[in-house]
């Protein structure tokens, strides 16, 4: 018996380390801002390019309630929706809508995706 | 006479046996951890290992039969009869991974660590000096049980 008491407390402790970890993930989120190019700046199929969105670290602080042209977006830290290198993956789909003109602001991203900060034009 | 053979018996294994047991908890705790991490963010470690050139074509299969060769390597190194099977295989299979890393290093350098929990924190330096660390444990702890290679399975003598 004595021969299984590391074996024992090693399960133990990786039994430990793992529900010690595992919370913290559930509900990461990173931060992604659009990033205009310099023709059609807010053209739908630009604000729907994924490549267009940048991974930042501080918030440019776009409200919640204005729905005009695309700002930031806070994107759930899930496999399914970011890539390990911090650009998104193909499965999240961003839907833009037209506010005026050719300014469209993000109405739309797959369910648990995060949540969608537009700005005013 | 009783209490001599005793002393001796204690003598010869304790500290020999006992560090190699010591060792082997250690790795069952490292195969242990990793394989239920790599399980728990499944998805990660296999888009993780999709995006090495070397591993995509085997990405599928890889990512599920990795944790279950380390769960295996886990269960050998917690039966004392099965303890140097499972160092051994524990040694090969960790030089392995120490020979992909080096590949990593010289080609994809950017590529996040596909190893499981707080490992994927290290870099992949650091990770290489992890794992031949380990795998000087798995040889010392070889070596120890096959000193005593007869002793291994025996019991403490019975008091008279």
């Amino acid at each position: 018996m004595t021969r299984y008491l590391f074996g024992i407390f090693a399960i133990a402790l990786a039994f430990a380390a793992i529900s010690f970890k595992a919370p913290e993930k559930k509900f990461a989120t990173k931060l992604f801002r659009y990033n205009p190019p310099s023709s059609n700046p807010y053209s739908k199929p630009n604000v729907e390019d994924k490549s267009k969105w940048q991974y930042v670290t501080t918030s440019q602080n776009c409200p919640t309630n204005v729905n005009q042209k695309a700002c930031e977006m806070q994107v759930t830290d899930n496999p399914s929706f970011i890539n390990p290198d911090n650009t998104l993956s193909t499965s999240f789909s961003i839907t833009a809508s037209l506010y005026t003109g050719s300014v469209h602001y993000v109405s739309a991203i797959p369910s648990g995706g995060g949540t969608i900060y537009n700005k005013a034009n | 006479m009783g209490i001599t053979l005793k002393y001796k018996w204690r003598k010869k294994i304790n500290w020999q046996i006992l560090s190699a047991d010591f060792i082997c908890g250690a790795l069952l705790l490292v195969f242990l951890y990793t394989a239920w991490s790599k399980l728990m963010d499944y998805e990660q470690f296999r888009y993780t290992l999709s995006q090495s050139v070397l591993l995509k074509p085997l990405a599928g299969i890889i990512a599920w039969l990795l944790p279950v060769t380390e769960f295996a390597i886990a269960v050998l190194l917690f039966i004392p009869a099965f303890r140097r099977i499972g160092l051994w295989v524990s040694a090969t299979v960790i030089t392995a991974f120490t020979i992909y890393l080096g590949y990593m290093i010289l080609y994809m350098p950017k590529l996040p660590c596909t190893c499981g929990g707080v490992l994927a924190e290290l870099s992949w330096r650091q990770h290489i000096v992890f794992n031949l660390s380990l795998i000087v444990l798995s040889i010392t702890s070889i070596l120890l049980y096959n000193k005593h290679k007869g002793m291994m399975n025996k019991s403490p003598p019975k008091k008279q």
